[in-house]
């Protein structure tokens, strides 16, 4: 996910309009990764050209990790986190439902490999 | 609703909540997890750390969510269920066994850990694997969480 605006298809109202438009909602809270680095929050072969966040291309995870080392199997660990969102509770839900249905779509539908955990908000 | 989705293997929540996991509030998910037989992972986040603010060392960042999140002990006995626990630690997966916790009604959750009942290996583990040297980007972490949200939950 590059953006938070990236679950805007996946929203039905109220919600939608509160990502959609520029309401002052910024999205997650700040951690970009929980465990950073000394170099960073991301290794350096990760980081894309364009500026969006390592690991949200999945052209590149397969050709860096999946077929590079013959991975038969890979679990997807996002880093939206719905229960950190200091929100309304329908709101988090709305969210969390909107990413999950999005892993589907953007990733798990791609690529046979891959599987994903369920990500519900715990708030 | 991709729960039953054979490709979704594993529920995931954050280390640290809104309260400890032990709680009904949380029930709900155990049993999903356990209906559509789904491994329950825990994984740090932006709201892992102390009473004191972010933890300052590496090594107390997946220590500090895993006891602050764990599931209250439970005697066991008859209505026990079986869940699977993971944690998700950098670089590592554990899977915690022998775990289960009743039905919402009775007492809350027991857990017995592969990493407690094999504390010589963990010991090891820990030595060979955790890095222990200060995190400089704490501070760079805090500083992008907006100061509303740094303040802590009236009680």
């Amino acid at each position: 996910m590059t953006s938070i605006k990236d679950l805007v298809p996946h929203l039905e109202e109220p919600w939608r309009g509160r990502i959609e438009v520029n309401d002052g909602f910024e999205g997650p809270p700040g951690n970009p990764y929980s465990f950073p680095r000394p170099t960073g929050v991301a290794i350096r072969d990760a980081l894309t050209d364009d500026g969006t966040p390592a690991g949200s291309e999945l052209e590149m995870v397969r050709e860096q990790v999946l077929d590079r080392y013959g991975i038969e199997r890979a679990i997807l660990i996002g880093l939206f986190h719905p229960t950190d969102h200091r929100i309304q509770p329908e709101f988090a839900s709305a969210l969390a439902s909107a990413y999950n249905d999005r892993v589907k779509e953007n990733w798990l539908d791609k690529d046979d490999r891959l599987r994903s955990p369920a990500t519900p908000p715990a708030r | 609703m991709v729960g039953s989705d054979p490709r979704v293997v594993q529920v995931i929540l954050p280390a640290v909540a809104h309260h400890v996991f032990g709680r009904p509030y949380y029930w709900p998910i155990f049993e999903a997890a356990q209906r559509n037989d789904l491994v329950v992972a825990f994984h740090q986040s932006s709201g892992t750390r102390t009473a004191v603010g972010l933890p300052p060392y590496y090594i107390e960042w997946p220590r500090v969510g895993w006891m602050r999140s764990r599931p209250e002990p439970w005697g066991g006995g008859a209505g026990r269920r079986k869940v699977a626990l993971a944690r998700l630690d950098d670089g590592s997966f554990r899977l915690e066994a022998d775990t289960g916790w009743r039905s919402p009604g009775r007492t809350a959750v027991r857990l017995r850990s592969l990493t407690t009942r094999q504390a010589g290996v963990a010991a090891t583990r820990a030595r060979e694997d955790l890095q222990t040297w200060p995190m400089p980007e704490v501070a760079v972490c805090a500083s992008r969480i907006p100061l509303h949200e740094q303040q802590e939950d009236p009680p």
